[in-house]
């Protein structure tokens, strides 16, 4: 589908990553000790880094931490956040809306609405979308929209698939009403055929975690693929070739069909921001769509892995650092769900900083400690908010 | 594109010690793999405007596969 959004104006963006990095060639045992593969997969593929969660720190936090960056150093006034939006696969709960914690340890207003959006790799143009509309239409004036994935702790280090091209991260964007804000123009789609593509098979309603250990146990089994590489239902799946397929697919068009819609012409942009899902996609879907690679970021992939749906965000980041950032964008983001969302948008002096390294709140609690706090309920030990 | 060229580059993208001659088998060669397929299908499509895909690729035994792939774009 095809809109247009006036009145939305892109305030203030900022994303944090956790300061752990694992480097491919740490990881050499998982390559049969073959320095050339991984020469290959940095050559190819720009595959070199990523950063990882600690064990305790989850999507919200990372999300959290440059949310109150942003806050406070746009001096925003808490109270003024009319809605927050929590874009994530990995939410902390399933029940209730992660973005309810969230909105009490931001110190949001009470008057604050808050929900969750399942979305990933084309998750932060669909927050976009969805705050700008939002915005747009009048419903809220100001949108702190939280966009991030952390999945590493659930993932098999020895899945050479998934493990080594995701890494974690969260941001932050603030959109607010402004009639004198250019338009932001967006397509997005969906292609349900695709939805084993990438996903996250168990824990849901349709193969969920239950009292019987035994059928627990089939959840939690191991299963290796022809390659080697173990799976198991608990974790993300991914055929990254059906994948790579959908999107040599799909996006090119999508994107011809907005820039012609939106009356746009390659030469108009300052900057074509891709998810970045690793280099080679992101040079191919450049090549294909006529795009010039000098004004395609790749480099954020190579520093922190594919970070779903906080990967656009970081790549402004790293990109733009303390400058404001200004100019004509594209923003394309695409991948499971089958999803794709592009939104085309003139950004004018937006608040910036360096992607910023996550530091642990001291007063959070330990998933032992969540643990422990739960079994205390159930048995009335604890007081439960009032 | 001559059959020389085509080997040259297909050499070049598998990142491959050895020449490559029509008939290598290529499931015998360590570099065959998904990273392979990722560039070949780029290289498809830049070279001859041919959208290729994963499969079709898998079932390629040898060079002189990928060849009648591009449709008579290597002579």
């Amino acid at each position: 589908m095809f809109a247009t959004l006036s009145n939305v104006r892109i305030v203030a963006v900022r994303a944090a990553v956790p300061s752990q990095e694992i480097a491919l060639e740490d990881e050499v045992e998982f390559y049969g000790g073959s320095l050339k593969k991984i020469k290959r997969l940095q050559d190819t593929l720009g595959m070199c880094k990523r950063r990882v969660c600690p064990a305790d720190v989850t999507a919200s936090d990372l999300c959290a931490h440059a949310a109150n960056a942003l806050l406070r150093e746009c001096r925003e006034d808490r109270d003024s956040i009319d809605c927050l939006v929590f874009v994530s696969q990995m939410p902390d709960w399933i029940q209730p809306a992660t973005a309810c914690e969230l909105q009490d340890r931001l110190h949001l207003s009470r008057e604050c609405a808050a929900f969750d959006v399942n979305q990933g790799c084309a998750g932060y143009v669909y927050g976009l979308w969805l705050a700008g509309s939002l915005v747009a239409s009048g419903s809220a004036r100001k949108v702190l929209l939280l966009v991030g994935d952390a999945q590493s702790f659930s993932r098999d280090r020895a899945n050479r698939i998934t493990a080594p091209v995701f890494g974690d991260g969260g941001s932050a964007t603030l959109l607010t009403r402004d009639e004198s804000a250019p338009p932001l123009v967006f397509d997005l789609g969906t292609d349900g055929r695709g939805f084993e593509n990438i996903i996250l098979p168990a824990g849901g309603a349709r193969i969920p975690f239950v009292r019987d250990q035994q059928r627990n146990e089939a959840l939690i089994a191991t299963h290796c693929d022809p390659q080697g590489n173990p799976w198991q239902m608990c974790e993300t799946y991914m055929d990254g070739g059906k994948v790579f397929n959908f999107t040599m697919d799909v996006v090119p068009p999508h994107l011809e069909r907005l820039l012609q819609r939106a009356g746009a012409g390659i030469d108009d942009f300052d900057l074509f921001v891709f998810h970045q899902a690793n280099r080679q996609i992101v040079t191919s879907l450049a090549a294909k769509a006529g795009f010039p690679l000098e004004k395609t970021p790749v480099e954020s992939f190579s520093r922190y892995g594919n970070t779903a749906s906080a990967s656009i965000p970081i790549a402004l980041c790293d990109k733009f650092g303390s400058s404001p950032i200004s100019g004509k964008m594209l923003l394309c983001g695409y991948g499971i769900g089958l999803s794709w969302a592009s939104c085309i948008c003139r950004l004018e002096n937006v608040a910036c900083a360096p992607v910023l390294d996550f530091e642990a709140d001291p007063e959070r609690l330990s998933r032992e400690q969540w643990i422990s706090r739960w079994e205390k309920i159930f048995k009335g030990e604890v007081d439960i908010y009032d | 594109m001559t059959r020389e060229e085509f080997l040259e580059e297909l050499q070049g993208m598998l990142q491959c010690e050895s020449a490559l001659s029509a008939d290598t088998v290529l499931a015998d060669m360590e570099e065959w793999d998904s990273l392979a397929f990722m560039v070949l299908i780029a290289f498809f499509d830049k070279s001859f405007g041919l959208r290729v895909t994963f499969d079709m690729l898998k079932k390629c035994r040898t060079p002189e596969d990928l060849i009648s792939l591009t449709n008579g774009g290597v002579a």
